[in-house]
């Protein structure tokens, strides 16, 4: 992936912190030319892994971002630094998490979070415009579903939707090749399917598809 | 034909409605509001066309409290002028989230932030998201609250029971026949409350092993032992008041399941409305995850109880009947959940 604000060294991933001197979740720094830069987990984060795994992904300064899925906000502050002059809007259903992640929205000029479901898009429609990039990682059992929904709402045409697609969580006893062929197709069907990548060592039974609307 | 789809639309079933009017194109006005302005929209002939738009966040930041109370108040207001000034009555107007067709939300979306611009529209939202989100994450769930305490309780046992068996180990140095009293519970208290020597008389026990240590280890076993009555009288407290809140948020459930199995469900379930929603079954198996995992993946014996198996009447049931009667208790706690769920105050 090409973006002037993320990184590599090695294979280290950096982005470029968008509030200096404030780390998120105690990640390490570094400084480039005088910039600093949050080091990116790909342990941690499935966007950073499937990076890692040179997946076929575009993602760029001025996009909009709907995430679905955001948790306590680790990967979703390495988003709002590589999208620095554009915005991310950030879901989450769980009001412990959500609560981490408001606090990380008051320290950042380019993130608002939502408590909401993502399974029913419809009720913030008031708050969500038309975006460019969605992302997903919700671990629900109808995850594909909920990928489908929201794109069709809030998806640009031939805009980019990311799905990190937790296997174990659709179905344990089932092989996790098996439910990737049955999603890849599923989705085929509706979108242009770009990349997909299978994310071990990373992360386990999980697998991370880009489509296009 | 039209004013037969209003009457519908009253008593109800307006989905039908606006079924019809989006595959016929009749007259229907579509209302969409965002942080910064209110939009009515018409469709005609696949043409969206702007009929109306208000301004709403300059007074939305002139407000002290930013909520959606405030903001439904303005949605109200503007409809009755719209009833007003350009005769377009409530029942003509539906709500965005209710246009089923995603492609012309699309289009909704894409014109409302054209006409706002992304900059201006996402700092509006940023502070108005700001202010609706910190009032739905202060709201004070009941349910949480049981489950905190129901952790609490659970770490306080684990912690209680490390003291207890250091107090017995301790024991085993100075006054090994004290460990004859099997009572945990028992033991620490009398052991607070009077003298080794005493307690020794107290119980008929044989004093031949019993020695004094050094002041200094005498002072650190009394707070050990003062810690350990804490901890436990901390540990009542706790029981006490999450099983007078369990009773509260769910009469009906703690009567037939016991207030600690019916906070340990709601533990194990992640809320009341998850939990209310539960098959019977589900509830059943509650709490016996990894034996039901392990059966589905390399099969063996099917778990025939969860938490429920701490049930009194599972204890002191027959054990070939003991799968029929969790099957029966399981099914009854699930009824009892639906009553006390939607039945409770405010819903």
């Amino acid at each position: 992936m090409e973006n002037k604000n993320l990184i590599r060294r090695g294979n280290k991933l950096f982005t470029k912190n968008l509030t200096p001197g404030i780390n998120v979740y105690g990640e390490d720094t570094i400084f480039v030319d005088g910039v600093e830069y949050r080091y990116w987990d790909p342990f941690r984060s499935k966007l950073a892994a499937a990076i890692l795994k040179n997946l076929d992904v575009e993602l760029k300064d001025t996009d909009k971002v709907l995430y679905l899925g955001a948790a306590s906000g680790t990967t979703i502050s390495h988003v709002s630094d590589l999208v620095n002059r554009g915005f991310v809007f950030g879901v989450e259903i769980s009001k412990r998490v959500a609560k981490q992640l408001y606090l990380l929205s008051m320290r950042r000029r380019n993130l608002a979070m939502l408590l909401a479901d993502a399974n029913k898009p419809r009720t913030y429609i008031k708050y969500v415009p038309l975006v460019d990039f969605v992302y997903q990682d919700v671990a629900q059992k109808n995850q594909v579903e909920i990928f489908k929904k929201n794109i069709s709402l809030y998806l640009k045409k031939g805009g980019l939707g990311f799905l990190a697609l937790k296997a174990k969580s659709i179905d344990v006893t089932r092989k996790p090749k098996a439910i990737y062929r049955e999603v890849y197709k599923e989705l085929l069907s509706e979108f242009d399917v770009l990349d997909y990548k299978v994310i071990a060592p990373f992360q386990k039974d999980h697998c991370v598809f880009v489509v296009q609307k | 034909m039209g004013i037969f789809f209003l009457n519908l639309l009253k008593i109800g079933t307006c989905n039908k409605f606006i079924n019809y009017c989006c595959k016929h194109k009749t007259v229907v006005y579509i209302l969409y509001s965002n942080a910064d302005s209110i939009f009515v929209f018409h469709q005609n002939k696949d043409k969206l066309e702007l009929i109306h738009s208000s301004e709403i966040f300059d007074k939305l930041r002139s407000l002290n409290i930013v909520n959606e109370e405030s903001i439904n108040k303005f949605i109200e207001n503007y409809e009755r002028k719209l009833e007003d000034e350009l005769g377009i009555g409530k029942s003509k107007i539906i709500d965005i989230s209710e246009v089923e067709d995603p492609a012309l939300i699309n289009q909704i979306l894409a014109e409302a932030s054209n006409r706002v611009g992304d900059e201006k529209l996402f700092s509006e939202t940023k502070f108005v998201l700001e202010r609706i989100e910190a009032d739905k994450l202060k709201r004070i769930d009941e349910d949480k609250l049981i489950i905190q305490y129901n952790e609490t309780l659970d770490q306080l046992t684990k912690v209680w029971n490390i003291l207890a068996k250091r107090i017995r180990e301790f024991l085993f140095v100075k006054s090994p026949e004290l460990t004859l009293i099997s009572d945990d519970e028992l033991l620490i208290r009398e052991l607070n409350a009077a003298p080794v020597e005493s307690i020794l008389e107290k119980y008929k026990l044989p004093n031949n092993l019993t020695i004094n240590l050094n002041p200094q280890d005498e002072e650190e076993f009394k707070e050990l032992i003062a810690l350990a009555v804490e901890v436990h009288n901390r540990l009542e407290r706790t029981r006490a008041l999450l099983s007078e809140k369990v009773q509260r948020l769910m009469p009906k459930t703690s009567s037939i399941a016991t207030p600690i199995i019916a906070a340990k469900l709601l533990m194990l379930a992640g809320s009341f409305e998850k939990l209310a929603m539960m098959p019977s079954s589900r509830i059943q198996l509650l709490g016996a995850e990894k034996a039901l995992f392990r059966y589905l993946k390399t099969g063996g014996k099917l778990p025939k109880y969860g938490v429920l198996f701490q049930h009194p009447d599972i204890l002191k049931s027959d054990k070939s009947k003991r799968g029929k009667v969790a099957r029966k208790l399981a099914s009854k706690i699930s009824i009892a959940l639906k009553q006390d769920y939607f039945g409770r105050a405010g819903h």
